[in-house]
């Protein structure tokens, strides 16, 4: 029976096909039961649409509205920022790159403990660039080590900052000492604890003690085992 | 350039938005049973339709964001609300007798001394996915096809939805037409 039903509601909605169609206008012609069915469905559709009208509601719709306006807003913000992405990734990549230039040139002048972990080594290995020319460093212009006898000499490239190495004996002639000069180096890090003199800074490279001092815009690493009140002796010394 | 064409997109979507309107509330209302979650519901099918509406054929657009708020609400709302009447396959799927002959039951009488408010307290009865169908058919309009669409059901289904809400409606309006006197208790 269900099929019968519901093809006569089909009838009364318009919607069978020609073949229903006919089908559904015999069953609503030869069963009282369905005709009242189908004059049901049609009865129901039009007091439905008489009794149950569309609801007003004005400020539900002014919601909606705003809601529109602020989709609109990030769409404008959207297109605005897509039509000109490459322009600010452009600045983004310029300024990047010219903070890198401006790190380099302004930012330069101090060197990176890790830089100088090399210092350490002696033989210099890993700082000595075969391929590159000695640099000339002018040791007479930095320190004076009369009354140190060097032990060895290496020169090389310190960060493309020439440098030279001594490795020294005192006066008592006790080694294990070293003096490294760096042109173009105002600071090491990790070589900022202020010591009795005025000028030289003292810290610690790979558990070796060290000192530093300025010399004209460049700078001398001074370490070895010494306690740091020594070696800031032994630099006072060696400053002109 | 770009902000005008956006504009003139703004603006035919808002007229055809505001004149359906009532239509999409009434029928958020009659769906959800809750003020505020139709205005939700309505809201957001504005919004869904807004976003798609380079997408919007031209053809019906009141069928088109019924059939988005009819979406939107099995999917989301109805998900959410799991509250009403819930409707077993089998209920779904049980057959049901012809109204009664036309003399014993006065359709046009009963409907006739029914008002807006009774007609819409009955229809509210009416389990959810019937009440969705009798909905869209019967007061807005839409055939078979778009129904199916919306509800994400084959139309053989959408038809014998409609066949058994309105019986589940016209039971209701009975009931209550028993209750307010309108007809004769039954012994």
């Amino acid at each position: 029976m269900n099929r019968e039903v519901e093809l006569v509601h089909a009838l009364a909605d318009g919607e069978v096909t020609p073949v229903e169609e006919a089908e559904a206008k015999r069953l609503v012609e030869s069963d009282p039961k369905l005709r009242a069915e189908f004059e049901w469905a049609k009865a129901l559709k039009s007091s439905m649409v008489a009794n149950c009208k569309p609801i007003a509601n004005d400020e539900a719709w002014k919601r909606c509205v705003g809601r529109l306006d602020d989709l609109d807003r990030v769409a404008k913000a959207e297109s605005f920022v897509g039509k000109w992405a490459w322009v600010f990734c452009g600045a983004l990549l310029l300024m990047i790159f010219a903070g890198g230039i401006v790190s380099r040139t302004v930012g330069s002048r101090t060197v990176s403990s890790t830089q100088i972990a090399g210092l350490l080594d002696p033989t210099g290995a890993g700082l000595v660039d075969a391929k590159r020319a000695a640099p000339e460093v002018k040791t007479a212009d930095f320190v004076s080590l009369s009354g140190f006898t060097p032990t060895s000499r290496i020169t090389g490239y310190l960060d493309n900052r020439p440098f030279v190495r001594f490795g020294l004996r005192d006066q008592l002639g006790l080694g294990g000492l070293a003096v490294v000069m760096i042109q173009g180096a105002d600071r090491i890090e990790g070589l900022d604890q202020p010591t009795s003199h005025a000028v030289i800074r003292a810290g610690r490279l790979n558990e070796v003690n060290a000192v530093t001092w300025p010399v004209q815009g460049n700078t001398c690493i001074l370490f070895g085992e010494r306690p740091t009140d020594e070696l800031v002796a032994l630099a006072q010394d060696m400053m002109k | 350039m770009l902000f005008s064409r956006a504009k003139n997109s703004r603006d035919r979507f808002q007229s055809q938005a505001e004149a359906v309107y009532p239509s999409l509330f009434g029928t958020a209302l009659r769906l959800t049973r809750d003020r505020e979650e139709a205005e939700d519901l309505a809201q957001e099918a504005i919004v869904r339709a807004y976003e798609a509406f380079d997408r919007f054929d031209g053809e019906n657009f009141k069928a088109w964001i019924l059939r988005i708020l009819t979406n939107l609400y099995i999917n989301k709302y109805r998900r959410k609300k799991r509250v009403g009447h819930s409707v077993s396959l089998d209920d779904e799927e049980s057959s049901y007798e012809p109204v009664g002959l036309a003399e014993e039951l006065p359709d046009r009488q009963l409907l006739d001394e029914m008002l807006g408010a009774e007609i819409e307290e009955a229809l509210l009865q009416v389990p959810e996915i019937f009440r969705v169908a009798v909905l869209l058919s019967d007061l807005e309009g839409m055939t078979y096809d778009e129904i199916a669409l919306a509800t994400e059901v084959p139309v053989g289904t959408v038809r014998s939805r409609i066949a058994r809400g309105r019986a589940i409606l016209r039971r209701e309006l009975e009931r209550y037409a028993r209750e307010e006197g309108y007809l004769k208790q039954e012994s």
